[in-house]
């Protein structure tokens, strides 16, 4: 089977950089700041292949790159340098503007105008964030949060758009006689379902999920995780797992790559990274796992 | 079917002054298609790390491990790529390990029904009427269908492990340990639903406590020092 997506030399860099940027930050300088120009680089050299409807994992410690990769996925961040292609599977329907004539992968998505990369996002992915806030509009009512998101996708008929709301908060367990709150005044749990409901919304192949059970109570977590894995398996989603908890990663992802310092130390599958770790970070990761 | 070649393992501990610690070496033995092989071997021997690395949980650090698979032919599971070992695991190869690992607050039933709705491709209801008859055969009472597997006693958890491995009918299934914390009744159970599987061709490796037991089950047995 051929890889949804391609990502390949992904990297991104803040500062003005230098010609020895690359060569003095990483793990084994324990630094990601470059000490002759300051610059830091974020991440570097990045490269996997995505499956349709795999679940991989990304782990590392703060500051490792692993969020900076989902924001420049997510077009949110400009990258430095690297390539990301989609299968034309995938897209060529919706997108057909994004394909060389008989070509199997798009062309370089990094390249694309911000409309286009707009439309990107708006057809193939959603993303769900550790803070609510960042994904949702507090104020406004659930139903509405997912209306904006209805709109962005090119949905105008207002009914349309709340029955889609009521049938996407019903399968995040969300009751619907609270659909016109706002998330304000919801617990933490729910206000990361209606997130889900929201980053659902717009029928994605490709959903970001990162840190999405950081700072939830156990049973809540226990409660997402099941519903991600159900969803996952309904809707055929694609799902890059950004964590730095080891167990939500080994239920949720058969795959995983280990970052530190902007780079991917390790990659492998799940239960071999966990029990058979090959590079000293993550045996150190592992080794510290409660 | 499964041909292990000059397999050792060794794991370098960085985190330990680059500590080495020889886990298995230059093991070689042979399963036949429809085969059942035990493992037996001292406590430490490297039984399960055999096991572990056929299944790629580990990385083998040298020698070869040949399968015969349905899709792909004779393959190399040392050194298959990661997808590939994933899809073999999906179609193909079973494990089942000492311990057992599901999401929280999912009930039994759910647990054992989905690998069989993963792939098999059969209907939700088919499913569930599979998942029941096995926890049925394998005397796990109705009451806890629906309950979470992570409040259940040691030998219940068992139960369920095996029933989530076995549901969906391997080519092929490596077994850590599948009768070690169950009473007596259950282990007669746990065999006759191994005997079944392998009239219907799964071929398997299996490491037992019991060495009257393990001769019972299996057609030959491979020492490991």
């Amino acid at each position: 089977m051929e890889p949804l997506i391609r990502i390949r030399g992904l990297s991104k860099r803040f500062g003005n950089g230098c010609e020895r940027c690359l060569s003095s930050t990483g793990p084994e300088y324990e630094t990601n700041r470059c000490a002759h120009c300051g610059s830091v680089v974020a991440c570097n050299d990045v490269s996997f292949n995505l499956y349709k409807n795999e679940a991989l994992g990304i782990v590392g410690e703060s500051g490792s790159g692993k969020s900076t990769l989902v924001r420049l996925l997510h077009f949110e961040w400009d990258a430095s340098d690297g390539s990301v292609e989609l299968h034309s599977d995938a897209v060529l329907d919706a997108l057909p503007e994004l394909f060389e004539h008989g070509c199997m992968y798009s062309r370089n998505l990094l390249g694309l105008s911000p409309f286009q990369k707009r439309q990107v996002r708006n057809a193939l992915m959603g993303i769900v964030y550790q803070n609510p806030f960042l994904g949702l509009r507090m104020n406004v009512s659930s139903g509405g949060n997912i209306a904006e998101r209805l709109l962005g996708a090119g949905w105008r008929n207002i009914g349309a758009m709340r029955r889609r709301a009521a049938e996407l908060l019903e399968k995040t367990e969300i009751p619907l006689e609270r659909m016109d709150e706002p998330p304000k005044n919801f617990s933490g749990g729910m206000q990361q379902r209606v997130q889900i409901a929201k980053a659902l919304s717009n029928n994605p192949l490709i959903l970001f999920l990162d840190e999405v059970t950081t700072g939830l109570d156990l049973s809540v977590q226990a409660r997402v995780l099941d519903l991600i894995r159900t969803l996952q398996s309904e809707f055929k989603l694609s799902l890059l797992v950004v964590s730095h908890d080891l167990g939500v990663i080994n239920l949720l992802c058969q795959r995983t790559m280990v970052m530190k310092y902007g780079r991917v130390v390790e990659a492998g599958l799940t239960d071999q990274i966990l029990q058979d770790p090959q590079h000293k970070y993550t045996q150190l990761l592992v080794a510290s796992q409660l | 079917m499964l041909t292990v070649q000059g397999l050792s393992k060794d794991f370098t501990l960085h985190i330990l002054n680059e500590k080495n610690i020889a886990a298995c070496r230059d093991v070689s033995f042979n399963v036949p298609k429809g085969g059942f092989l035990g493992l037996s071997g001292p406590s430490g021997a490297g039984k399960s790390t055999v096991l572990k690395c056929i299944y790629r949980t580990y990385l083998p650090s040298s020698g070869a491990v040949w399968y015969d698979s349905a899709e792909y032919g004779r393959i190399d599971l040392a050194t298959l790529p990661d997808r590939a070992v994933i899809d073999i695991r999906t179609r193909e190869m079973g494990y089942v390990s000492q311990f057992l690992k599901v999401i929280p607050r999912v009930s039994a039933l759910d647990i054992v029904m989905e690998p069989i709705l993963a792939r098999n491709g059969v209907s939700r209801e088919a499913a569930r009427e599979r998942a029941i008859w096995l926890l049925e055969r394998l005397r796990i009472p109705e009451h806890l269908f629906d309950a979470y597997p992570a409040t259940f006693s040691g030998g219940e958890q068992q139960r369920i492990n095996i029933a989530h491995a076995v549901s969906w009918k391997p080519r092929l299934l490596l077994l850590d340990e599948p009768t070690a914390s169950l009473d007596s009744a259950s282990v007669a159970s746990v065999l006759e639903i191994l005997g079944e599987l392998r009239q219907e061709g799964t071929t398997m490796i299996g490491i037992f406590h019991d060495h009257e037991l393990m001769a019972s089950v299996t057609d030959s047995v491979f020492s490991i020092y």
